[in-house]
């Protein structure tokens, strides 16, 4: 080795060293990476426990991680490094025109619970159950990630859902999903796991067909794009920070209002949309106020009460439902200990569903509650 | 701490080497010694004081031995004190559990349950060789406390080795010297074993996760499993033996190679000439020829190779697979020597390194399943028992494949006399491509999920 280049080479190592040490101790901290779309680690405080427990260590090396100075253009570098030795996946979420998490490996034992709990309270409930169960997007987005990737044959899942639950009516989605997805339409959110309003649209169709109702079509929505810049939980989880945010639409059915309050804390809204959330962190709870335990939906339409328990993709559907309900519970039952029987009678409601999306459903462990009581 | 990690890179490192290169020469093993507490005190702050006893028990006996040249019982009782003293600690962290587990009539005694501490294998087989290269007069006694437990703690090869005998390093303790050229290419080598540990080693690594502890993988699922722990094991460990040398340059050292490409080995006995170098000649030099070696009669040899394969197995972990794993290697080298050796030299190049390989993965699925049961589940999914194929290993052999490649290439010294060839005419790669391969693992380290330490159980 020539002299130069030894001098060259100690140079940059140390300085690459040296300039990240330098670079951290100049930084103040970041509180939240709106990149990540998460809160980052702060520095820890030092205990004579935590020193001897080896915790503070521990914290301390996430607290450098996530404090790393230029920490978002190295996780970009490492998903487009990723991208670009042919990886086609990063953090689980599997790149492509559109980021798609996969679903094919879940708890069966789990799932069979679930089943059981909905059919339980289907069995119970002496009303309408409608079973509602939102295929994955992994499904129906391969034509937009390149290759197939592993994940379950949500069709064929569906079907053994629906024969395990004959008390309720299923909603089998999968057909017109597939239909429309071969018609050019954008069901699922490019960065994000969510359905898009078009999507939603498709869910409420084939629910409304299975409960009989009569459905506007689609020209009479009017259709307002509210935000151009959504970037969803598969952006932040990915790295693949070079993938365009998506739209976010909201379709109005004329005539038809809606508002929402909040339980149990009693917060009463005009809208069931929140603009706020628009620019904050989480631009999809725009739809109903995003998780909460229990929502009470009024509307002006004719029409009895449904209580809808679902997760977070009841959100986008719920608008539509408006149309044909004076009431609607929402409730979700990750954040209320309720029982729904009991609840069914106590607010008089005469049609129930159960709005989950597959994936979501095998592992959810709060659907006892639902037949309980 | 351990080198692939941000805390280390840029925090630890840059410190040390500024305190040592502004302190003049007589302070340089002092900083040495300070640092490596830290290093070792960030993840093992109650266990320093083992360390620590055991520095100054050997220091102590090797000095007592020393100065006690003319009385050999005196001599013999100091080895005594520092052999049963050093395996009585490993022996206590790693094997108490162990040996209850194993006698079913202490099953009701109660079971210690502790962690083993970091690094224990390592620094009791490095102090140990002290007293026993003074006692052989094969080296001096250290005169100087500082600098002996400076050589027990060194950082670079601490927690994962590479096992430095007292004999080789002596000297260096004192005499090294810190060169601009030694320095450049310490940080070119440890940038190698940083690339290997993070960006091989961790993709492997992930990719066996997934299959290890599936009870239903198809056979396809379970080869690429396999095959990646085989590649994980190799980079992890020569990956840390290349930044342990690499770092060691950068203070003067000049620490034993480790790893020579023992997956291009073309016989067993070729393999473990190749595989974790430093830990082969540590029992040969003190175990297998104390004992005899080949020189008294097949069957003493016969039982020699018992012995070390047998400890060699156990080192490795306290757990009856390791042992398996030991006496496996034992009875290929036994066969080697004694059957099949002649007739293997022959046989074809091809046919040879088939053979190797598939010694090495039997011997890496004996190493990874502690469980017997969950071997014999791997096992069957090797030969077909799930079925051949599913979409996930499909999956993965496409959005692995150049990874896959890039592992198998690295496995030969292709790339090395490659890189050498190009440094030659373009010397302007060499901080160039250093640069480079720091900022890609930070970048890697950054957004890690998954960057394990393999050696916890060492």
């Amino acid at each position: 080795m020539k002299r130069s280049t030894a001098i060259i080479t100690a140079v940059c190592f140390c300085s690459m060293l040296g300039g990240g040490l330098a670079g951290f101790l100049l930084k103040p901290a970041r509180d939240f990476s709106p990149q990540e779309n998460r809160y980052l680690t702060q520095r820890p405080a030092l205990t004579v426990s935590a020193l001897f427990s080896g915790e503070w260590s521990r914290r301390c090396e996430d607290y450098l991680q996530d404090q790393f100075p230029a920490r978002d253009a190295l996780v970009v570098m490492q998903a487009a490094l990723r991208r670009g030795t042919g990886r086609r996946d990063n953090n689980g979420v599997y790149f492509g025109d559109a980021l798609v998490s996969t679903f094919w490996q879940y708890d069966s034992q789990c799932l069979a619970n679930n089943l059981r709990s909905v059919e339980r309270f289907a069995e119970k409930a002496e009303i309408p159950v409608y079973f509602i169960p939102v295929p994955d997007a992994c499904e129906l987005q391969r034509s937009k990630a390149p290759g197939s990737y592993p994940d379950c044959d949500q069709t064929a899942l569906v079907r053994e859902m629906a024969a395990a639950v004959p008390s309720a009516k299923t909603v089998d989605l999968m057909q017109r999903l597939l239909a429309a997805d071969a018609a050019g339409t954008k069901l699922y959110y490019a960065t994000d796991h969510h359905m898009t309003t078009a999507g939603a649209y498709q869910v409420y169709a084939g629910t409304a067909e299975t409960m009989g109702l009569e459905t506007a079509p689609e020209p009479d929505y009017e259709k307002t794009t509210v935000t151009t810049d959504f970037r969803g939980t598969l952006y932040h989880k990915s790295g693949a920070w070079w993938t365009s945010p998506d739209s976010i639409e909201r379709w109005n059915l004329p005539g038809v209002s809606a508002n929402l309050t909040i339980l149990p804390a009693g917060t009463q809204h005009e809208s069931i949309y929140n603009d706020e959330a628009l620019t904050g962190t989480d631009p999809y709870s725009y739809f109903a106020y995003g998780n909460q335990p229990v929502e009470v939906i009024r509307t002006n339409a004719e029409g009895g009460k449904l209580l809808l328990v679902k997760d977070s993709y009841a959100h986008a559907v719920l608008p539509f439902l408006c149309a044909h309900f004076s009431e609607i519970h929402m409730v979700d039952l990750r954040y209320t200990r309720e029982s729904m029987l009991r609840y069914l009678r106590a607010n008089d409601i005469g049609c129930a569903a159960v709005l989950y999306h597959i994936s979501n459903f095998a592992e959810d462990t709060n659907l006892a509650l639902l037949a309980a009581g | 701490m351990v080198f692939s990690s941000v805390v280390f890179l840029y925090f630890f490192l840059p410190a040390v080497l500024l305190v040592y290169f502004l302190f003049p020469r007589k302070l340089r093993n002092l900083t040495l010694l300070l640092f490596s507490l830290l290093f070792y005190g960030w993840s093992e702050p109650k266990w320093i004081i083992i360390m620590l006893f055991s520095s100054m028990l050997d220091y102590t006996c090797s000095n007592i031995i020393e100065k006690n040249r003319e009385r050999r019982g005196v001599m013999r009782a100091a080895l005594a004190v520092s052999v049963v003293c050093n395996l009585g600690i490993l022996c206590f962290f790693k094997y108490t559990d162990f040996i209850l587990d194993s006698l079913p009539f202490l099953a009701a005694v109660p079971r210690l349950n502790l962690r083993l501490p970091v690094g224990i294998s390592f620094y009791t087989f490095q102090t140990m060789s002290c007293t026993i290269d003074v006692y052989r007069r094969q080296a001096k006694a250290q005169k100087n406390p500082v600098d002996f437990a400076a050589y027990v703690t060194l950082f670079p090869q601490l927690i994962a080795g590479p096992i430095v005998r007292y004999q080789e390093i002596a000297d260096q303790l004192t005499g090294r010297r810190e060169t601009l050229d030694r320095f450049a290419s310490g940080a070119g080598r440890f940038c190698a074993g940083l690339c290997k540990k993070v960006l091989l080693a961790n993709s492997f690594g992930a990719i066996w996760e997934q299959v290890q502890n599936r009870t239903d993988a198809p056979a396809l699922s379970a080869w690429l499993g396999i095959l990646c722990y085989t590649m994980q094991i190799y980079f992890d460990f020569s990956g840390y033996s290349d930044m342990a040398i690499g770092l060691g340059r950068l203070f003067g050292f000049e620490l034993p190679m480790n790893f020579n490409y023992p997956y291009i080995s073309q016989s067993v006995t070729e393999f473990w000439r190749r595989w974790h170098i430093t830990l082969g000649t540590w029992f040969r030099e003190y175990v297998y020829i104390p004992l005899g070696g080949n020189r008294c009669g097949r069957m003493k040899q016969l039982r020699n190779l018992l012995i070390v394969w047998f400890l060699t197995g156990l080192w490795h972990g306290a757990s009856w697979n390791f042992v398996l794993w030991g006496l496996f290697y034992g009875l290929l080298l036994t066969g080697e020597k004694f059957c099949w050796g002649r007739a293997l030299a022959k046989a074809p190049r091809a046919l040879r390194h088939l053979y190797v390989m598939l010694a090495v993965v039997i011997g890496w699925c004996l190493f990874s399943f502690t469980e017997l049961p969950a071997l014999g589940s791997f096992c069957k999914a090797l030969v077909g028992a799930n079925g051949f194929s599913e979409v996930w290993a499909c999956y993965q052999l496409r959005s692995c494949a150049f990874v896959l490649a890039a592992g198998v290439l690295c496995c030969t010294p292709l790339p090395k006399k490659l890189w050498e060839k190009c440094v030659q005419k373009a010397e302007w790669l060499m901080p160039v491509l250093c640069t480079a391969a720091l900022a890609v693992c930070t970048a890697c380290l950054i957004n890690a999920s998954y960057n394990p330490f393999l050696y916890f159980r060492f």
